[in-house]
């Protein structure tokens, strides 16, 4: 198998050269289709993995604009529209010095399973700007956005392409970047997602990431006839993907007693309740403070300076802080000391070393591809809302959620079952390459 | 004490005094120091007949007393390098010669040229004598008659054995013993009279009053303006040296003088006040007038020194008032600040008998134990009641404002000295009764006193080879500068201002336009850098330009707490920045802070009351440009006069107009920074094969000499070789080695890897948090270029403020430029000891290499005029 995997890879480095993280991405998927693709035929034949490899369309762009001092500067713009299969192009758009066609092709392509696996009608795409709104004043940044939409508003609309914020996108450069469309095309709609509240925004959107982690791990903990009630939490991070992984633990009857930032661990064996949570969220929303004064403020808690909370023993784990903060050292201890469940609230927080250990010890994993789904499944119910010109309450758009998280959960278990148990890492995969890969066949070859 | 008799030479006068005895001290009174040596050279023959160890401490100016005698064992001993260190000397000699040695001193009044003050020479007298009777010595000292006040006459009266008075009257020598211990005649002591080698009693009234009608009216009629702030007469006697000679300047400066006269006065008063630097007299004499030096002086509690961080606050003021120009006047707030000179401290240390002990801590054995000790006993010495007087004085100046008492040691801040921040400064809150404002007022004077024997200042200074140079320790006592709020005290703002920008993040900035770290309430958060707690730093010519690039990281790096005076609670505090919100204080914060509309926002969308907040970004301050305009001409305006960059400490209170008023508490030459026992210039040749790196700008931290034990360095090539996961396992390392490197002063480390560090983005660089650089010296990020990827160099973006807070030095390093030379070769070359110190991550091994310098000596220097940077062996 490996062997077609590499000759299949070859043609792809061929094609892409000096693309490498793109080659990586494509190849961890392929990795696990390979042999789904090999049992049915047809999508070989229909050379699926082929086309989903190419994107529909790439489009290039100058930025031109004129800073504070009056200069001129320049910046490439660039969208990258992956995949239609599904509904239109959905993915984010980043401003950050490293963006590159190759990295936004590596990012469009992860974006196409992604997306496909929440079951909501969206395809895939990313854009970006090599663009550095670090240092910039607002001025430069609004002329920014202003001259790049320009370009970009002929290119997508919202049948076509839904754009939303990512690394250096965010409520700022969504209001501008939405306020210069919708006064180049003459209309309100629902083009852009991450939108404020109060225009055309949805519900739950801070809340999305973390609650579908935790419906994930609960949707998981089913399959072996067990819940949250009662079960001993750890948390890392402390932003908004954590506070809202506790606050859902909490709920559902569980006891949360890690949270972390950059500087160490908070370890509160009495729980982390709602209480104390209400006071994390405002240290953390609005004093912006550090970890650490939890535990001047919360006697009988304990911090862990310089370190993570995978050494302190637990029944779920939820990752929620960084890409790579579980080493392959990290997911022996969680195995070790009685972790039977982790939900990934982060992107790819887990080496592929520690993921190895969790598949090993058979332990209920729910990778980030599946369990932080949550954000990309509130976008698509924002455009749902935009679409219909509504705006849902809060329990509809969670309930949707809870909806999206169990469907991405039973695709899982549909595709990643293995004797008795779950390779939710394998069911993932393949869920969401069956799902686009079927459309773009019944689509024929376009 | 033995009672062996000795002779001064003269059989007559061995009978008037009973003969001299082992552990006499003899001070002889004289009118002129020929009279000294005529007595001097008999007592050196007889002694040396006698086999005695003679031993001349040669300092005057005039004509050895003692010539043309081989047997004569001589020290020549500079008074210039000041008290401690004349005082010492004379120590270490009379302990080195032992017991029963013959002293000859020169004139001890010949010290006032240098110290200008006599009261330390009583304070000289006091602890060296006392050693010499120890000793079973017997020494020879003169000071010329009427040159020290009655005062210090008294003091060194009460300490010696012998005081004679020797007269020189139409040829005639006359001798007048006024004290000799333990002994007495009937006529001892009566004038005599020398004749060949008797010495007869003046036993008539007639013959004394001629005597001394004589002698009297003589020494008047010699008397010029300048003899007389020397010698003045009976009503000037009480008054120390260094008010006769400031009473003399005085007068100077009200008749017509010569220039050149005033000016030679203005240059000794700074000599003797402000500085022995050449470089700061120069600026010194430049620019204070008599008067401003006689004000100085109005203010000034004791005598000597008045400190290098009190000079530069004084002349950084005059440096600007001269500049009639910009009318600084207007926007400067005018200081009251008094000054306690650096003999106060040596006069506290001989005044509570602590001088052997301080003799003791400066030798090798002593050098931390007997600190201890010193330390210990100065936190509760008394003063003598002159200075408690002139302390209380100064008290009922101030009244109940708060004030601050700060360290003013005569090398700090002074041109390339780094002793900033190693000596304590302390805030009286100043609330209570009088004496309990006395109490608080004297402990913090003894608590400065006794940073000076504190374990980091000690180490501080034998690391630079210091350990035995002068340092005598001064006050400044500034009135803090500030407002009334609620329970609260404190100014609008302040901070520190570099006249050169030593933080330049981004191309399009200059480092000549200066930069500000600013914060609200009291400086020291600015100061003393607080760990998580964010100073604003603004470049002066883009003063609204950040480094972070949204509302959470604008909020993240910004002021949350501030420091404040309690008045209600006679205490120090640091209170939240909500705090004042709550007190109502919002046109304080209008003017500094912007409303954070998003935590507002959280408040209402999360369901909880909404409390007013802000973010301290000091944007509607800086976006107005007055202020960053003013504070950018004041730093180039003291720059220009200094001929080299400065930093200042600085306070910003806001009239009820509107308008700003800015307090210099501080201003210094920008230092070199060090932790480099010596510290030797930048070389201006070194061959190639000693150069690490060579490059030009592109670096931030100013002017540095790091002696750098540890080299760190990420393979740009094989890092970029490495999947996301394992680039992501390298920062986790990088962390680890941080951990293993414990602390900037004892591994002082250089970390070079490719891209921006702190990225979280592993194609840019290694992606670390700053906690996982946090102990690193400088880091360097390497320009490389890889398959589509040519990351930018962050200019340490990513972490900016926390490298500035840090004080780490940063360099972005470009290989393929011609002016960047980097010895990669080099690194290669060396063994690897990542396995040794981090063994988990010896798979990494090509892709990290850790240099351990030992047997090699490399130097990170840098500079920041000149903008040379050069990493290089020695």
């Amino acid at each position: 198998m490996s062997e077609l995997v590499d000759s299949f890879m070859e043609k792809v480095t061929a094609k892409n050269s000096s693309e490498p993280k793109f080659h990586q991405a494509v190849r961890e998927v392929v990795e696990w289709v390979m042999p789904f693709v090999e049992a049915n035929p047809h999508y070989k034949e229909a050379k699926v993995l082929e086309r989903i490899v190419e994107p529909e369309r790439v489009i290039q762009f100058r930025v031109p604009w004129v800073d504070e001092k009056g200069e001129v500067q320049i910046n490439r713009g660039f969208r990258v529209e992956m995949n239609s299969a599904l509904g239109p192009y959905k993915g984010g758009l980043r401003f950050h010095p490293s963006v590159s066609l190759g990295v936004l092709k590596f990012l469009a392509f992860e974006q196409v399973f992604k997306n496909s696996l929440t079951g909501t009608p969206i395809g895939a795409g990313k854009g970006g700007s090599d663009f550095d709104p670090k240092g910039k004043s607002d001025n430069e940044v609004m002329a920014f956005c202003q001259s790049f939409m320009t370009e970009l508003f002929r290119h997508i609309g919202p049948q076509t392409d839904v754009p939303a914020g990512d690394v250096g996108v965010g409520a700022r450069e969504i209001g501008y970047l939405f306020g210069q469309y919708k006064r180049l095309a003459n209309e309100f709609s629902g083009t852009i997602t991450g939108k404020g509240m109060g225009w055309g925004g949805s519900l739950i959107r801070p809340e999305a990431t973390g609650y579908g982690a935790v419906y994930f791990a609960q949707e998981m903990l089913k399959t072996r006839g067990e819940s949250l009630e009662g079960k001993t939490v750890t948390v890392s991070g402390s932003g908004n993907v954590a506070q809202y992984t506790i606050e859902k633990v909490n709920e559902l009857g569980g006891k949360v007693i890690t949270m972390s930032d950059s500087d160490g661990t908070v370890v509160d064996e009495r729980g982390i309740d709602t209480e104390k949570l209400a006071w994390v969220m405002e240290l953390k929303n609005v004093h912006r403070g550090r970890m650490r004064e939890y535990t001047e403020k919360f006697k009988g808690s304990k911090f862990l300076k310089g370190e993570n909370p995978w050494n302190v023993p637990c029944d779920i784990a939820f990752p929620s802080a960084i890409e790579n903060e579980v080493s392959a050292e990290d997911a022996k201890n969680l195995v070790k000391n009685g972790c039977t469940c982790v939900s990934e609230g982060a992107n790819m927080p887990t080496v592929q070393g520690g993921i190895d250990i969790f598949l090993e010890a058979q332990i209920l994993y729910g990778p980030g591809k599946a369990a932080n789904a949550g954000g990309v499944a509130v976008s698509a119910l924002e455009m749902a809302q935009n679409a219909t010109h509504l705006s849902w309450t809060r329990e509809k758009v969670e309930e949707e959620l809870r909806q999206i998280m169990k469907n991405i959960h039973n695709a899982s278990v549909e595709y990643g079952t293995i004797d008795n148990w779950v390779n939710y890492v394998k069911g993932a995969n393949i869920a969401g390459f069956i799902k686009v890969a079927d459309a773009m066949i019944a689509q024929g070859v376009v | 004490m033995s009672q062996t008799s000795v002779s001064t030479g003269f059989a007559g006068l061995d009978r008037i005094l009973d003969g001299l005895r082992m552990g006499d001290n003899v001070v002889w009174l004289v009118d002129d120091i020929h009279d000294y040596a005529n007595f001097v050279f008999p007592f050196v023959q007889k002694a040396l007949e006698q086999g005695r160890r003679v031993v001349y401490m040669r300092f005057a100016g005039y004509e050895p007393l003692i010539q043309g005698e081989e047997r004569v064992v001589i020290y020549q001993l500079d008074a210039y390098r000041g008290f401690e260190s004349f005082a010492t000397r004379v120590y270490r000699i009379v302990e080195q010669e032992g017991r029963e040695a013959f002293y000859v001193f020169d004139c001890l009044s010949e010290l006032l040229n240098a110290w200008a003050t006599d009261s330390v020479i009583g304070d000289f007298f006091q602890v060296t004598c006392p050693f010499l009777f120890e000793l079973d010595t017997v020494a020879y000292f003169a000071l010329t008659r009427d040159s020290l006040s009655f005062r210090t006459l008294a003091q060194i009266r009460s300490t010696t054995q012998l005081l004679l008075i020797l007269y020189n009257n139409k040829e005639n020598i006359y001798i007048q013993p006024i004290k000799v211990w333990r002994r007495y005649s009937p006529t001892m002591f009566l004038p005599h009279i020398q004749r060949e080698d008797s010495f007869d009693p003046l036993v008539t009234s007639y013959e004394a009053t001629s005597l001394f009608n004589q002698v009297y009216w003589e020494a008047s009629r010699q008397r010029t303006p300048h003899r007389q702030a020397l010698a003045s007469g009976v009503s000037q006697r009480h008054l120390d040296y260094w008010d006769r000679l400031f009473l003399f300047a005085e007068n100077l400066g009200a008749l017509p003088r010569s220039d050149d006269e005033l000016q030679l006065m203005i240059r000794k008063l700074c000599k003797v006040m402000l500085s022995r630097d050449d470089r700061m007299l120069n600026l010194t004499s430049s620019f204070f007038d008599m008067e401003d030096l006689l004000q100085i002086k109005s203010r000034l509690i004791g005598t000597g020194f008045i400190g290098g961080k009190a000079v530069g606050m004084l002349l950084a003021r005059r440096i600007l008032t001269k500049d009639w120009m910009r009318r600084w006047d207007k926007y400067l707030e005018p200081h009251d600040s008094f000054f306690v000179g650096s003999d106060v401290f040596y006069s506290y240390i001989v005044y509570n008998g602590w001088w052997k002990l301080f003799m003791e801590q400066k030798t090798e054995e002593g050098y931390y134990s007997a600190a201890a000790e010193m330390h210990k006993r100065m936190l509760r010495g008394r003063f003598p009641l002159e200075i408690q007087e002139t302390f209380q004085q100064m008290l009922e100046y101030y009244g109940q404002s708060p004030i601050i008492v700060r360290s003013s040691s005569l090398l700090e801040d002074g041109f390339g000295n780094a002793f900033a921040g190693k000596y304590d400064s302390v805030f009286c809150v100043n609330q209570g009764t009088p004496t309990e404002r006395y109490k608080q007022f004297e402990a913090a004077v003894k608590s400065i006193y006794a940073s000076t024997m504190s374990q980091d200042a000690l180490v501080y200074r034998k690391q630079r080879g210091l350990a035995q140079k002068e340092e005598p320790m001064s006050l400044l006592i500034q009135r803090i500068s500030g407002t009334y709020r609620g329970p609260y005290f404190f100014p609008d703002a302040a901070g520190v201002g570099v006249s050169y920008n030593t933080y330049v993040w981004s191309r399009d900035m200059k480092q000549e336009a200066g930069m500000l770290r600013m914060v609200m309430g009291l400086g020291t958060r600015a100061v003393d850098r607080v760990v998580q707690d964010y100073a604003r730093i603004v470049a002066l010519d883009a003063p609204l330009k950040k480094t972070h690039q949204n509302m959470a990281e604008a909020k993240k790096y910004s002021q949350r707490e501030i420091d404040v005076v309690h008045v209600a609670q006679n205490s120090f505090e640091t209170i939240p920045l909500t705090k004042l919100s709550e007190l109502g204080l919002t046109d304080l914060l209008d003017r500094f802070a912007v409303r954070d509309r998003e935590a507002e926002k959280w408040y209402k969308d999360t369901g909880r009351p909404v409390k007013p907040s802000w973010v301290l970004t000091f944007d509607p301050l800086l976006s107005k440009g007055e202020f960053s305009a003013l504070m950018h001409k004041i730093l180039k305006t003291l720059e220009k006069a200094y001929n080299y960059p400065v930093d200042v400490e600085f306070t910003v209170n806001y009239t009820p107009q509107g308008n700003p008023l800015i307090n210099i508490v501080q201003c210094r030459p920008l230092q070199t920074k060090s932790k480099a026992q010596v510290v030797s210039p930048m070389p201006d040749k070194i061959d190639r094969d000693k150069i690490f790196i060579k490059k030009v700008g592109d670096f931030m931290g100013g002017t540095v000499a790091e002696h750098l034990l540890l080299v760190i360095y990420i393979s740009p090539e094989k890092y970029s070789q490495l999947n996301t996961a394992d680039q992501h396992e390298v920062g986790r390392i990088v962390g680890e080695l941080n951990k293993r490197v414990v602390d900037r002063e004892s591994m002082p480390t250089l970390l070079l890897g490719p891209g921006r560090w702190g990225t979280t983005d592993p194609a840019m660089g290694v992606p670390v948090t700053f906690s996982e650089i946090s102990n690193i010296t400088a880091i360097a990020e390497v320009a490389f270029s890889y398959g589509d990827l040519v990351p930018e160099l962050s200019f340490g973006s990513h972490f900016f403020q926390d490298l500035v807070e840090s004080d780490i030095f940063f360099m972005a390093l470009f290989p393929e430029r011609v002016r960047d030379f980097f010895n990669e070769r080099w690194l290669k070359q060396q063994p690897n000891a990542l396995a040794e110190i981090v063994p988990e991550a010896s798979a990494f091994d090509q892709v990290i290499r850790v240099v351990r310098l030992e047997g090699q000596s490399l130097w990170l220097r840098s500079d920041l005029v000149s903008q040379q940077l050069l990493c290089h062996f020695e």
